[in-house]
């Protein structure tokens, strides 16, 4: 009887833990992409450790900025970490969602980020990142596409008031 | 009962206007010579020119209106946007008929207060004293053309509509050539000089953090007057950024910040700096004295004139600046004076002089 | 057992059929450019949304065959899903890529520059199609560097979205026009090239007259010791030293001269200086 009770209690757990272990991952996907930064191929100017470090925090932000956009339908996460071409396409991307009831949800497994490009004066640095994305396109609640997949982003990122924004954000097939 | 009233009325109306009329008809006797220098200037602080005029001698030989500019001011300078605040007078030497009187003005100013110390001859007219008030002469400059080739700088800057790969004009490179902390009076005082070393104008701003042994910061000022903002290319200024009350032994480190900026500039007027010398001043201060030649064509209202002291290693030892209250008109010398500590002045080596102005009808200014 | 084997197969092959006929619904390109019209092929009806990095574009579809899309509608390089909803919902993913070079971003560094300085010029160009997308493929881009009329062509093949040079500055001052260019795709920047300080050899002043109350002294044409003159409005301080004290006039160099007025003496020492160069010496008056 005694067996018995453990047996379904440790059920019970492990129940538990399949159901809350995908949702933390998923919390914690959403809220903070893995950005693995590499510097070494960097040219012509050598990236300095306060950039990469920087780079680092200002990229994540800007995919948690994506994220966070494309299954609210909201602007200001981009506002704040995307400039330039980047900024108006993603702009347009929010706006033409909510006008068909979209929305976009993108699960983050994170980035392996290769420096290719660092100007000369330090304003742009060009990245090149392997990054590791789930999506899945909404239709009000119902899902009507799901992939996961490696996608290739080339980024510019340049050098803003108080950080980097990203100017370019283009993915290309491999 | 309505006759009454209207008596009461009349009388209380003529009473008035008795009243109004003793009042706008201040006595015009004074009975010592320091009591005429402050009853005219009593009157002046009310900006009542004529009745401060009354106070002056007849042997003056100046005119009311000559009087009024004198102390008003003319052309647009300082002492337009002054007012007078104190008179201090001690009487220096007195005779049954004349006396001197030693009068210390202070005006407040919008760049604070400017102080001027007179020696005013007081003489006794008709049973009361009277000030002789030595007018200032009234320089005409003679009807002329002044050819001036002006030199300006003017900056197009980025559209708003340009994106990130449109170029923007940098800002000046300048740099600080030195910085040299003293005690002074309870303060801590840092000092030294700052130049623009490109070829365009510069807006700049140097400041200085204190930060105490646990690294801690204490305290920011910036150089506000004793700093040339405006400098052309390859120009030096001196800086002065003070902070009262703090002892160099409380301080670990100094962090100076500034802030260069392009802007628009005009490379006129040009003044000359004539005759510098170091002297003692009526009080037995030293003061670094000299006049200031405005060559170009059009009136300076306010200069600025900031002096740079340096030991005989060439250091920075003291800056200090003044305002002339006197506009300067085209080519017509104008006196200056600056203070220098007298506990430095045997340690000057020599200095350097550089003006300042600002011109109401300039459009850096 | 044959006949279940015979049935068994005769419902894979159904179900392959559907499968297969169900796959036709949605036929996406294999080689989409930005800009340029494209045709999706559906089948039956319903709506079709295509989500792409900057856009999402949806038509509505009835009698099957294709829908066209426009080469102004489709504005984004890079990774789009096709889904289709309707009879049957399929989705897929294509690829778009970038048009043709139609906007250059160039950066050049910095807007003044001395002359005669090896690599401080810095050009950098990202190159864009005409929809803002980042052209990935080499791509030559020329870079020219001009001083009146007189200058440096170089041609440098852009890799993975950038082209980049630095450049020597000229030994002639003066507004260098810098040019980036990619087919007839063109833009301008301008990099002052400012003369160096005066050359100690050539700084000298002389009287050039006097007033009634004043000496007036001029210097020479100011040059660097390339030959430039040095900028209009660079300070020159002439410094008149006699018995009445010490005069000095910041004067500013206009046209290649700068020019003082100082007070007339008998007696008197004139320096000059620039920065930290020093010109000649001149007495004037008795002795």
């Amino acid at each position: 009887m005694k067996l018995a009770r453990i047996l379904i209690l440790s059920a019970g757990v492990a129940l538990a833990i399949s159901g809350v272990a995908p949702l933390l991952e998923r919390i914690f996907a959403d809220s903070k992409p893995q950005v693995q930064l590499n510097v070494k191929n960097a040219q012509p100017r050598e990236v300095e450790d306060v950039t990469q470090n920087a780079i680092v925090r200002d990229y994540t932000l800007a995919w948690q900025a994506i994220s966070t956009s494309l299954a609210n339908n909201t602007l200001q996460p981009l506002n704040e970490n995307f400039a330039g071409f980047a900024l108006d396409k993603f702009t347009q991307r929010v706006k033409d969602q909510k006008q068909n009831g979209l929305t976009t949800r993108i699960i983050d497994h994170g980035h392996k980020v290769d420096a290719i490009f660092y100007s000369p004066d330090g304003a742009a640095i060009e990245l090149k990142d392997t990054a590791s994305i789930e999506t899945q396109v909404l239709d009000g609640s119902t899902v009507i596409h799901s992939d996961q997949a490696q996608i290739q982003y080339y980024a510019v990122l340049t050098g803003a008031e108080d950080r980097w924004k990203v100017r370019v954000l283009e993915s290309t097939a491999k | 009962m309505g006759r009454l009233l209207a008596i009461i009325f009349g009388a209380l109306t003529v009473g008035l206007i008795a009243v109004g009329t003793v009042h706008g008809s201040k006595t015009t006797h004074a009975s010592t010579p320091d009591g005429a220098v402050q009853a005219m200037f009593d009157n002046v602080k009310g900006h009542d020119w004529h009745g401060a005029y009354a106070f002056v001698a007849p042997s003056s030989n100046v005119d009311e209106g000559g009087f009024t500019r004198d102390l008003a001011g003319r052309n647009g300078s300082l002492r337009t946007y002054s007012q007078l605040d104190s008179v201090n007078t001690r009487v220096l030497h007195e005779s049954e008929n004349e006396a001197t009187v030693r009068t210390e003005i202070k005006y407040a100013t919008a760049v604070g207060a400017s102080f001027e110390t007179r020696d005013l001859k007081v003489v006794k007219d008709d049973g009361t004293w009277k000030v002789v008030w030595p007018a200032e002469k009234e320089v005409n400059v003679p009807p002329q053309v002044i050819p001036v080739n002006y030199l300006r700088w003017d900056i197009i800057w980025r559209g708003a509509g340009d994106d990130w790969g449109a170029q923007n004009v940098e800002n000046p490179n300048c740099r600080i050539l030195s910085m040299h902390a003293v005690e002074r009076d309870g303060a801590l005082i840092i000092m030294g000089e700052v130049v623009n070393e490109d070829t365009v104008p510069a807006f700049i701003s140097v400041g200085a953090v204190l930060t105490d042994s646990s690294g801690k910061d204490i305290a920011e000022e910036s150089s506000f007057d004793k700093l040339s903002h405006v400098l052309l290319p390859k120009e030096v200024s001196p800086y002065r950024i003070d902070f009262p009350g703090i002892k160099k032994a409380d301080v670990k480190s100094v962090r100076m910040t500034h802030n260069w900026m392009l802007v628009p500039a005009s490379a006129d007027p040009v003044i000359a700096v004539l005759h510098q010398r170091i002297e003692k001043d009526l009080t037995g201060r030293t003061v670094l004295k000299g006049e200031l030649l405005n060559e170009s064509g059009q009136i300076v209202n306010i200069p600025h004139v900031l002096a740079t002291f340096y030991d005989n290693g060439g250091q920075v030892i003291w800056v200090s600046d003044a305002y002339s209250d006197h506009a300067l008109l085209p080519q017509t010398p104008q006196p200056f004076s600056v203070a220098l500590r007298d506990d430095l002045a045997a340690n000057v080596h020599t200095y350097r002089v550089t003006v300042n102005h600002y011109s109401l009808n300039s459009r850096e200014n | 057992m044959r006949k279940v084997i015979y049935t068994g197969l005769i419902i894979a092959l159904c179900w392959f059929a559907e499968d297969c006929a169900r796959a036709a619904e949605l036929r996406v390109p294999q080689n989409a450019v930005a800009g340029q019209p494209l045709s999706i092929g559906t089948s039956g009806s319903g709506t079709l949304y295509l989500v792409g990095p900057g856009q999402v574009i949806k038509k509505e579809f009835k009698s099957g065959g294709s829908v066209d899309i426009k080469g102004e509608e489709l504005r984004s390089a890079g990774r789009w899903i096709a889904v289709v909803r309707g009879d049957s919902n399929r989705s897929q993913v294509f690829w778009v890529k970038p048009g043709k070079p139609g906007k250059l971003n160039f950066l050049a560094r910095p807007s003044r520059v001395p002359v005669a300085r090896p690599n401080v010029i810095s050009g950098v160009t990202f190159i864009f199609d005409q929809y803002q997308n980042l052209i990935l493929d080499p791509t030559p881009v020329n870079f020219n560097l001009s001083v009146g009329g007189a200058g440096t062509t170089k041609t440098v093949t852009s890799r993975e979205g950038v082209a980049w040079i630095d450049s020597a500055s000229a030994p002639k001052a003066g507004a260098a026009q810098f040019v980036a260019s990619v087919d007839d795709t063109s833009v301008a920047r301008v990099v002052q090239q400012v003369a160096a300080d005066p050359c100690e050899r050539s700084f000298r002043m002389h009287v050039a007259g006097h007033t009634a109350q004043n000496i007036i002294v001029e210097t020479d044409p100011i040059r660097d010791c390339s030959g430039n003159p040095v900028p209009d409005g660079t300070i020159v301080t002439f410094i008149q030293t006699d018995k009445t004290g010490k005069s000095t006039v910041d004067a500013r160099i206009k046209k290649d001269t700068a020019r003082a007025e100082l007070p007339a003496s008998d007696n008197a020492t004139i320096t000059m200086a620039a920065g930290v160069v020093l010109g000649n010496e001149l007495h004037v008056g008795g002795r």
